[in-house]
């Protein structure tokens, strides 16, 4: 049982790594089919994985209204609006939701959606006031190249000379500059994980307990 | 051009469609605006019971789409033709249909069965095969893209001409960005200690990063403002008693619902205030109810 | 005053400011013109350099939170493969809510412009998978998308004339509100050697600079002001009019007043909040 619990997983996952791997030194029809496929399958594999998470939310919401955990009565809310949102999906337009689904689209999950990440517009203004502050040298450095950047996306602050110039240097050099080098320490990072998961090292995938 | 495609370009309205659904729609837009907003006073109830419809739409809207954009198309109906192949009038197959198809078909099931604790541990096998794809595809691509190719520039000769013309400022910039890269590249070397040259360069690598960083909050302050600006643009043309040709008119929805929202969250907060104490609003703590999203 | 109660009334300041400021600004209303920059032209050129009837791919990967930032992007971006007469298929790889809006936005453009489902356009559902769906669809398009977003086969959308793959599109546009940006650049660009333009969320614009030098990507259009930048190359008509009309539409460049006067409130805040630290520290030195 071990075996299929531990070692069939750590087989699978190696044999695809070394398998795609190896797929792209020898872009041969045959292997490019073969990654086509393993590709075709990963769509539909992740697309069931989404469902987990709202797998998830259905259970951990019913067990607060089973056992009543303070603020129950909004899960309850959650859970109602969530089986309406199922029920509404039963009108369809070939592959695509249509009627009332597409409704619930535009008026509910869009504004809301939309309003939820417009909120930080205001604690990042609060933020700038209450914590941007030049205590040292480099956190001046900071606070200076955020204003170029900020007067040279809007035509008020482009208008005044070498605003424009300075913010086109900014990101031409040190920005392009540091995000190469983040970028080699992200890549080098990605290929350490990749080795550990064919060593069988890397095993977070697996739960918890492993 | 096919019957499907006629059918697509005219779809026959419905309710949901029409005049009154939209003007409806407006108004429970608008409604949820404002009361998510009310977060700025501070986590209330209103705000909560606008947040947790969010969550209720956004994750039954996510299972149709599943269902119509993967499980429908890619399992049910290919799993379909293949079986009634065996029938009197077989279906014709798409070239992909294939019994092929039980391995992701098998790989869902594992994944699913992530709830049902006797078995759940059959979906390690789904997280592996996905783990070990991307993995396998990704690490040669990003050894290319991100170092190769981003190294292969940097080894160029930093010596710029513009018009077949020697670049003073090309040059300089060139030498510079290599200078940037080594120096941010050194500040991350934990394994030597700080001190001396290496300390130096190692300063220098800041310097480019917090220019960098400054750049990126910068933009993230137009980003976070844009998305603002759009919403109270919503919240203005709400309040008007009149729309463009062919949008819903909201009859002043916003002029309606901000007063009530207001005067709901302040009676909600008088109903829960703990009677014969100071009571008063708690602090909200930024963000930390809001989704932290990238984009 | 508690310190807490000061703190919320400092808050709540901050945010009646913004508030007000972007009200107030808005009703004023206003329509800019904004120059284009270097980086947003290169994205402009790559498509003005396709010849007419080409089709060009564009990955429409955002959802409603970032739709004030992107969809006038890819309004601008439309209206200059409409005048070009390219043939726009749309595809997404974002999220599942992604598609609703892309076939909204695509098909109002559209119609705006009197062109033909099918023929002229098509839209395509949503891909799981991140890098998954760029790899298998640079093997084989039609074995990834049987069918467009409302069921039509792809044999049956002229628009899909001559496309069996990925590397049959001379360019795609990503406009992104998420990372699939790295995955484009790296199943996309570096896997099949796709030419790629970028158009992405302000918060974004600044993790891709370094693939500009490598030409891995063509262009970047950054969050609102890149999109108006890119109106005052497409929309000049549309600008015009809003100008005259005073409606505003969803033109980027219509909030680009609103946008100068909110960056202008927060840089003065920044330093307010300076002055007031300083002046603390100094009043706190002095005393014994």
């Amino acid at each position: 049982m071990l075996h299929l619990k531990r070692t069939v997983p750590l087989a699978i996952a190696f044999f695809f790594v070394v398998a795609l791997i190896l797929q792209y030194f020898v872009p041969h029809p045959l292997s490019e089919k073969f990654l086509g496929m393993t590709q075709k399958w990963a769509i539909i594999v992740v697309y069931v994985s989404l469902l987990l998470g709202v797998g998830s939310l259905f259970q951990s919401h019913l067990r607060k209204i089973r056992v009543q955990t303070p603020g129950w009565g909004y899960s309850l809310v959650t859970l109602s609006v969530f089986g309406l949102t199922v029920l509404a999906g039963f009108h369809s337009r070939g592959n695509s939701p249509g009627g009332p689904l597409q409704w619930t689209y535009e008026f509910a999950y869009s504004p809301m959606s939309a309003t939820m990440f417009s909120l930080l517009g205001f604690f990042i203004a609060s933020a700038a006031f209450r914590a941007f502050r030049a205590r040292s040298v480099e956190a001046t450095l900071l606070l200076a190249t955020a204003v170029v950047i900020m007067l040279a996306q809007v035509p008020l602050g482009a208008a005044i000379p070498g605003v424009g110039s300075l913010s086109a240097w900014i990101l031409g050099v040190p920005l392009t500059a540091a995000k190469r080098a983040l970028m080699f320490g992200v890549a080098l990072g990605s290929i350490a994980t990749a080795l550990r998961i064919i060593f069988g090292i890397e095993r977070s995938y697996l739960g918890g307990t492993e | 051009m096919s019957l499907s495609l006629l059918a697509q370009a005219a779809p026959p309205p419905t309710w949901w469609e029409g005049n009154a659904a939209s003007v409806l729609g407006l108004w429970i837009a608008v409604g949820f605006t404002l009361a998510l907003y009310t977060f700025l006073y501070h986590d209330n109830p209103l705000f909560k019971f606008a947040e947790h419809v969010y969550v209720g739409v956004t994750n039954g809207y996510l299972l149709w789409q599943a269902w119509y954009s993967s499980v429908k198309p890619d399992l049910v109906q290919p799993f379909s033709r293949l079986v009634r192949q065996a029938s009197s009038a077989p279906p014709p197959l798409e070239p992909s249909d294939s019994w092929w198809l039980l391995v992701p078909a098998l790989l869902s099931l594992f994944m699913l069965l992530r709830f049902y604790p006797k078995a759940s541990w059959l979906s390690r096998w789904s997280f592996a095969f996905i783990v070990g794809t991307t993995a396998g595809t990704l690490i040669p691509l990003t050894i290319q893209a991100q170092l190769f190719e981003q190294i292969s520039k940097m080894l160029e000769s930093p010596v710029v001409r513009e018009a077949g013309a020697f670049s003073f400022t090309g040059t300089l910039n060139a030498l510079l960005t290599l200078l940037g890269v080594v120096t941010v590249l050194t500040y991350f070397v934990f394994s030597v200690e700080h001190k001396g040259a290496v300390r130096v360069t190692a300063r220098t690598g800041v310097v480019f990063l917090m220019i960098a960083f400054g750049a990126h909050f910068g933009y993230t302050v137009m980003g976070r403002e844009s998305l603002l600006i759009r919403r109270i643009q919503f919240l203005i043309d709400g309040a008007k008693g009149s729309a463009p040709e062919g949008q819903p008119n909201p009859h002043y929805a916003t002029l309606v619902l901000l007063p009530l929202v207001v005067g709901l969250v302040f009676a909600l907060e008088f109903l829960s205030r703990p009677r014969g104490g100071k009571g008063g609003p708690e602090a909200p703590q930024e963000g930390s109810q809001t989704p932290a999203p990238r984009g | 005053m508690t310190p807490e109660a000061r703190k919320n009334a400092v808050r709540w300041s901050v945010f009646a400011l913004v508030g007000a400021v972007i009200t107030v600004s808005l009703l004023f209303g206003g329509v800019s013109d904004f120059h284009p920059t270097a980086v947003v032209r290169k994205v402009y050129d790559e498509v003005e350099a396709l010849p007419d009837g080409s089709p060009i791919l564009i990955s429409s990967d955002f959802d409603p939170g970032s739709e004030a930032e992107l969809k006038p992007m890819m309004d601008a971006v439309l209206e200059q493969c409409w005048r070009k007469n390219l043939r726009v298929i749309v595809m997404t790889i974002c999220s599942p809510n992604s598609p609703e809006l892309a076939d909204s936005i695509v098909r109002a453009s559209a119609d705006a412009h009197g062109k033909v489902y099918g023929t002229d356009y098509a839209v395509f559902g949503y891909l799981a998978g991140g890098s998954a769906p760029i790899l298998a669809l640079g093997q084989d398009w039609h074995a990834v998308y049987k069918t467009d977003r409302g069921g039509t086969p792809c044999r049956d959308l002229p628009a899909m004339k001559g496309i069996s793959k990925l590397t049959d599109f001379p360019l795609c546009l990503e406009i992104s509100a998420v990372s699939t940006i790295d995955y484009w650049i790296l199943a996309g660009n570096a896997k099949y050697g796709l030419k790629l333009g970028l158009g992405v969320t302000a918060v974004m614009a600044t993790d891709y600079y370094q693939y500009l030098a490598t030409r891995q990507v063509v262009g970047i259009i950054g969050g609102v002001s890149g999109a108006s930048q890119y109106e005052s190359m497409t929309r000049q008509d549309a600008l015009r009019k809003a100008r005259e009309t005073k409606e505003a539409g969803d033109l980027a460049s219509a909030r680009m007043p609103t946008q100068s006067a909110i960056h202008v409130t927060i840089i003065l805040l920044v330093v307010l909040g300076n002055i007031l630290y300083f002046a603390g520290k100094r009043k706190e030195k002095a005393s014994p």
